[in-house]
């Protein structure tokens, strides 16, 4: 008998997500949602200051209330963390630096107790100066927020300016950039800043800590990287990591970068330690998460670009300046990756890139979709088309011209590209928007282009667990933000192995038993941790065929899996895997598959040219009401090189939602501050996010350019999604109206005027 | 000074002794545990907490506890029971992928249920105005606002 | 923003019990409509009321009805009830309209027409309408009641005419007369969620060609929601056409006094209301050629 097993690949299939079900019936369980024995409830209270010192804090009465059962202030939980440079105090030491630092905190046997409490708590401050603009920062006499800046250690690729206010500078130069210019036909330049903006995840911070008889930390917490903050909180803590769990709650409600480093963490952790064992949780309410958690920098960027006059760019100088806040947090690297994208995806000979990070008394400012792209890219895109448009070009022609393809030599870092989709990118988001087409007055397009680096080196773990019943596990510190990373997983691993998606099941992060992962941000985990997952998978199939081997008499290599079951290549009876195990292992075993991803670029976190790049180029169609200054978009097209789709509508929902938070981005969310560093829309009724009535019609467009060493090809997508939203939009406004404006975001108002202003009015 | 409430949720009748300073939503979630009902604002902006009072879809952030004192509320559980068959808009956010974090769903699930029982064939505008006090920032609405049309279209089906 | 402030929640049944109470308690009580703006204050601190008036268990507080050439509305009614009463629709357009642009869905489940106005938000979506409509609102308290044009009603944010101890009972507004036609326009940055940048409601009355009577309202733009006289005075007699709409809606920005603040700038706002008036005013005069036709 000759069996017939289907074997259509599940691959670039759009399977329906595995997590799904427990989301749409309101029984997946989020950090909020965990209640446990003996919770206490704590309070953070935050400073209203910008910049003072603290000369007292008397938390006497606070102490007093009945059912407080913990208060802690800096001096009690005398670290500091960061990943990239160790600034941040757990709650503030001596002096605050933002407002909505935490200076005190409250644990007690119920939220409003803790509330109460945090009242009593009296804090006498003296001002500092505050600087809160990037420029006025850099000058020579800007007020110093980081006296001790030359004793914090950090990173090797991060290096601070001790006297400064410059948390990290970066360069990279390539060719010969004087020639460069003087070489070329038309040389412009221009300033560019982008206002700062906040993530907007639907579901705020919180945490829960606990610290057992032993000393022994928990934290339960929705962070996108466990394996980093348990390094993280050991580095700072200077205690072991075995000292040390962190557990991801089994969902988590978005995150977009946010949700990492240390937010809530740290703050509970002082609590717990002061709480004779008992677990302690802090939710964050919503004013809060935008006061104090974490948000997209703000930016000056200026840009220099030189070209011949048929288009060919020859040199480009950047100089970009991020407002990282009050405390480094993820602002250095998120400043390196801006600076990789510093000149664009273009083959450009002669380049000088300049990243500042900087100081400010700002909220801390940190990772948000895109690392530092959307602030470059909205400087470079820009100019290109003022390039184009000074030389006569269209603005899509000049980015053909000059984009990137396989081989190119990528401007930044030196290193020979492959697997490099960009035109392709290009060509097919303009041809979705009729890009030729003659329109209407007040009509426009506008087009954008970008690729984007991964952090590297970094490394990925993991197993495949074949139960005795025949299921599968997948252990892996992957965090299921929403993007869908279970589902990818489960998909690879069942392609791999031959087992159906629905035996397979993923874990949720557990430090104490699901191995290290460098984190799920940087769009990196389908490439990583879709390489580990694929090599443990190889790895349990060859120990599965060992067996059904000795089984069938035959070699393994005469064997194959397909569907959960093995099967001999040449014909004949198929076994289950539950079948093959508990055959061979009466008494029962699991097999277990190990797989590991780190790739073979060599240098420290972060100093190593990436390891794939992903390319996007978005196309947009607007229409302008000169009257009110209010753009419509008509059509939005967006098309992402992602290596190869492993489940083509998750690949659609990032970069459909990623569209959306960037046209959010470009056209009205910005965050507001008064002249005291106190942010004016800490909420979602001023803090403007877009509506289901502000979405416009959307056409993802999936390019595949395979990456030999991705899994199945795949790259990754979540980031870059939104990057090139806002030059897209903006070159669509001057193409409809003439109007060029370089400061975001897109507001109907600034619009309007300046659509005045070049009439000649006012 | 605590009082006693007497609600209906989902089907079941509960008594609820509780402070007034606390809204629908803290008593659902903290004394009934039906933690489905998700907080996102406690401001009625974000659409997280959307439940059906007297089958209306309503913000259980802004509803004080005792206002609720003899009234029925429909959250996400009472939707679907495991085992039993989804209502065709959960069905329909599943296959067509309306689903990202999963922290807006089940507000979005009831608004879309809410929609559908008073127009069972609304237009896309429709949907998105009954939809735009449900923030979502991950799926950017597309795939949601399709799993509302499919899901029309599902109980036009079950209807004929 | 925090938990909600401890208080004492009383529930009347009738309008003369919760008179007594807010008398007694006086500034230490708050009434309790739709909750939707008094739950957000109260976490903002910015409302601490020792005691809670749920009003909503007053049966005749509440519903839309016909009565002297007028339609009344309890104060209770909620908002998408507005929306949706064929009634309103019809003969009250731009409350119709602007029932409809309110908050959320959600939100208009449980926000009453009273609450809106009470509040006294200078964009209380509401208010333009009303004033067009010349509604007038019945106020009761324990003396009794009295009747207040919506045109004195507001005096300042969150401030009206009505004090201490008084409850907003409902608002009766006279049906327009024959060949009136109305509209309200909502400007925000987003098209739902907003609070307006600037609101806008205009009606005009049509005889014999000419515009008989016309009324202007404008949100956003002021302390308090406003009619705007001299664009109505531009309008009232003439045959309308493109240059009397522009002059009525020059006349409308100077009679705007808006100020500066996180949503738009007062100078944007000013020349908003001249779009704004412009087109409310140009859709009208298409709708009653089309009328009379």
């Amino acid at each position: 008998m000759t069996v017939q097993i289907s074997r259509e690949s599940l691959i670039g299939k759009s399977l329906t997500r595995v997590d799904a079900l427990e989301k749409v019936t309101g029984r997946a369980v989020y950090g909020d949602d965990i209640k446990m024995t003996g919770l206490l409830y704590g309070k953070i209270l935050r400073s209203p200051k910008a910049h003072a010192k603290i000369k007292r804090i008397d938390v006497s009465k606070a102490l007093a209330l009945e059912g407080v059962k913990a208060v802690v202030t800096g001096k009690d939980a005398p670290f500091r963390g960061g990943e990239a440079l160790r600034d941040q105090p757990f709650l503030a030491i001596d002096k605050v630096r933002f407002v909505g630092e935490p200076v005190a905190a409250v644990a007690a046997v119920d939220e409003r107790i803790a509330e109460e409490a945090i009242k009593l708590i009296e804090v006498e401050y003296e001002d500092l100066p505050a600087v809160f603009d990037v420029m006025d920062a850099l000058k020579p006499d800007a007020p110093i927020i980081h006296e001790e800046l030359h004793t914090y250690e950090h990173i090797p690729i991060v290096q601070p300016v001790p006297g400064t206010n410059i948390c990290a500078k970066f360069e990279f130069e390539r060719g010969d950039l004087e020639k460069g210019f003087a070489e070329a036909d038309v040389v412009i330049e221009d300033t560019f800043t982008f206002a700062p903006s906040h993530h907007g995840q639907i579901e705020p911070f919180m945490a829960i800590a606990q610290v057992d008889y032993n000393g022994r930390i928990t934290v339960w917490v929705p962070n996108d990287a466990p394996s980093r903050l348990r390094k993280d909180l050991s580095d700072a803590m200077k205690i072991p990591q075995d000292r040390i769990r962190v557990i991801s709650p089994p969902y988590m409600g978005g995150g977009f970068g946010g949700k990492g480093g240390l937010k809530v963490e740290m703050v509970c952790i002082a609590l717990a330690m002061k709480t004779e064992c008992r677990p302690v949780k802090i939710r964050l309410t919503r004013e809060e998460t935008f006061e104090a958690t974490l948000t997209r920098h703000g930016a000056v960027c200026w840009v220099k670009m030189g070209a011949k006059k048929d288009g060919r760019i020859v040199a480009c100088h950047s100089k970009l300046y991020y407002n990282t806040g009050a405390y480094a947090e993820k602002g250095p690297t998120v400043t390196l990756h801006g600076c990789e994208s510093g000149v664009g995806p273009y083959d450009i000979p002669n380049i000088k890139v300049e990243g500042y990070c900087v100081y400010t008394n700002r909220p801390v400012a940190g990772a948000l979709r895109g690392y530092g792209l959307p602030q470059s890219s909205w400087a470079h895109e820009s100019l290109v088309d003022m390039l184009a448009h000074k030389l006569g070009l269209d603005p899509l022609e000049i980015r053909l011209k000059n984009a990137l393809v396989e081989g190119s030599i990528n401007p930044i870092r030196g290193d020979e590209l492959f697997s490099v989709g960009l035109k392709e990118c290009l060509e097919k988001a303009a041809k979705a928007i009729d890009w030729y087409k003659k329109r209407p007055p007040n009509r426009g397009v506008g087009i954008a282009c970008e690729y984007k680096a991964t952090k590297t080196p970094s490394g990925s773990t993991a197993f495949v667990r074949i139960e005795q019943d025949g299921s599968v596990e997948v252990v892996t510190s992957s965090v299921e933000i929403g993007q869908g990373v279970r589902t990818i997983l489960t998909q690879i691993v069942a392609e791999e192995l031959g087992a159906s998606p629905n035996m397979i099941k993923v874990t949720v992060p557990d430090t104490d038993y699901t191995p290290f992962d460098a984190s799920t941000t940087a769009s990196r985990t389908t490439f990583h941790m879709g390489n580990a997952v694929r090599e443990a998978a190889r790895d349990a199939k060859k120990q599965l065929l060992e067996l059904a081997s000795k089984l069938y008499g035959i070699s393994p290599e005469r064997l194959d899996t397909w569907d959960g079951k093995v099967f001999p290549k040449e014909g004949g009876k198929e076994m289950s895997f539950r079948e093959v195990i508990t055959s061979h292992y009466r008494a029962g075993l699991s097999i277990l598959g190990r797989g590991s991803y780190y790739p073979n670029i060599p240098g420290t976190l972060f100093s190593a040219h990436s390891v794939f790049y992903m390319y996007a180029a978005h196309a947009v169609e607007i229409e302008v009401d000169p009257e009110t200054g209010v753009i419509t978009i008509l059509k939005y097209a967006a098309a992402h090189d992602v290596g190869r789709a492993i489940n083509p509508k998750a690949c659609e929902g990032q970069i459909e939602g990623g569209v959306l938070q960037g046209i959010g981005s470009t056209l009205y969310e910005e965050i507001l501050f008064d002249d005291k560093g106190v942010m004016l829309n800490p909420n979602f009724r001023d803090y403007k996010m877009p509506t289901s009535m502000d979405m416009p019609k959307v056409i993802p467009i999936i390019v595949e350019a395979p990456h030999k060493e991705g899994p199945f090809g795949a790259k990754g997508i979540g980031e870059i999604t939104l990057v090139p939203v806002s030059p897209a939009i903006a070159n669509a406004l001057f193409n409809a109206i003439g109007v060029r404006i370089k400061d975001l975001p897109l507001t109907a108002e600034k619009v309007y005027f300046a659509i005045k202003k070049q009439k000649g009015g006012n | 000074m605590k009082q006693r409430i007497k609600l209906f949720v989902n089907g079941e009748a509960y008594e609820v002794y509780t402070e007034p300073n606390r809204t629908l939503l803290d008593v659902l979630r903290e004394d009934l545990e039906l933690t489905g009902t998700k907080r996102g604002c406690d401001s009625g902006e974000c659409g997280a907490c959307t439940v059906l009072l007297n089958g209306k879809p309503v913000n259980s952030c802004l509803i004080l506890a005792p206002e609720v004192d003899g009234q029925s509320v429909v959250t996400i559980e009472g939707i679907s029971k495991p085992n039993l068959p989804l209502h065709p808009v959960q069905e329909a956010f599943i296959e067509k992928w309306a689903i990202q974090c999963g922290f807006c769903t089940p507000g979005m699930v009831i608004s879309a249920k809410a929609l559908l029982d008073r127009n069972p064939e609304p237009s896309e505008e429709e949907i998105k105005l009954a939809l735009a006090g449900n923030l979502c920032r991950c799926t950017g609405y597309v795939k949601i606002v399709e799993a509302v049309k499919a899901a029309a279209e599902k109980m036009k089906e079950g209807r004929s | 923003m925090g938990s909600l402030p401890p208080f004492e929640y009383l529930e009347p049944s009738t309008l003369q019990y919760a008179l007594y109470i807010l008398n007694r308690y006086g500034e230490s009580a708050s009434i309790l409509a739709g909750g939707t703006d008094l739950l957000v204050q109260m976490r903002d601190g910015k409302k601490t009321p020792k005691y809670v008036v749920n009003i909503k268990k007053i049966p005749q507080l509440e519903g839309i009805r016909l009565e002297n050439e007028g339609v009344v509305i309890g104060a209770l009614t909620t908002v998408n009830k507005i929306h949706e009463s064929n009634l309103i629709k019809e003969k009250f357009p731009a409350l119709h309209q602007a029932a409809g642009v309110l908050a959320s869905y959600q939100v208009r489940n449980r926000a009453t027409i009273g609450g809106n106005l009470c509040n006294a938000s200078p964009a209380a979506d509401l208010a333009p309408p009303l004033l067009i409509y010349e509604a007038k609102l019945k106020i009761a308290g324990l003396k009794g009641e009295d009747e207040v044009p919506i045109k004195r009603f507001f005096l300042g944010p969150g401030k009206t005419v009505i004090e201490q101890g008084m409850i907003l009972k409902e608002i009766y507004i006279p049906t327009p007369k024959e060949h009136t036609y109305s509209i309200h326009l909502k400007f925000g940055e987003r098209r739902a969620m907003e609070c307006a940048i600037i609101n806008v409601a205009a009606s005009i009355s049509i005889g014999d060609s000419i515009c008989e009577d016309a009324k202007i309202a404008l949100g956003s733009v002021a302390p308090t929601p406003i009619r705007s006289e001299n664009a109505e005075a531009e309008l009232r007699g003439k045959k309308l056409d493109e240059e009397v709409i522009k002059r009525a809606a020059e006349a409308a920005a100077k009679d705007s006094k808006p100020i500066s603040d996180i949503r738009a700038s007062a100078e944007y706002r000013r020349e908003m209301v001249k779009v704004f008036v412009r087109r409310a005013l140009h859709s009208l005069m298409i709708e009653s050629n089309m009328g009379n036709r």
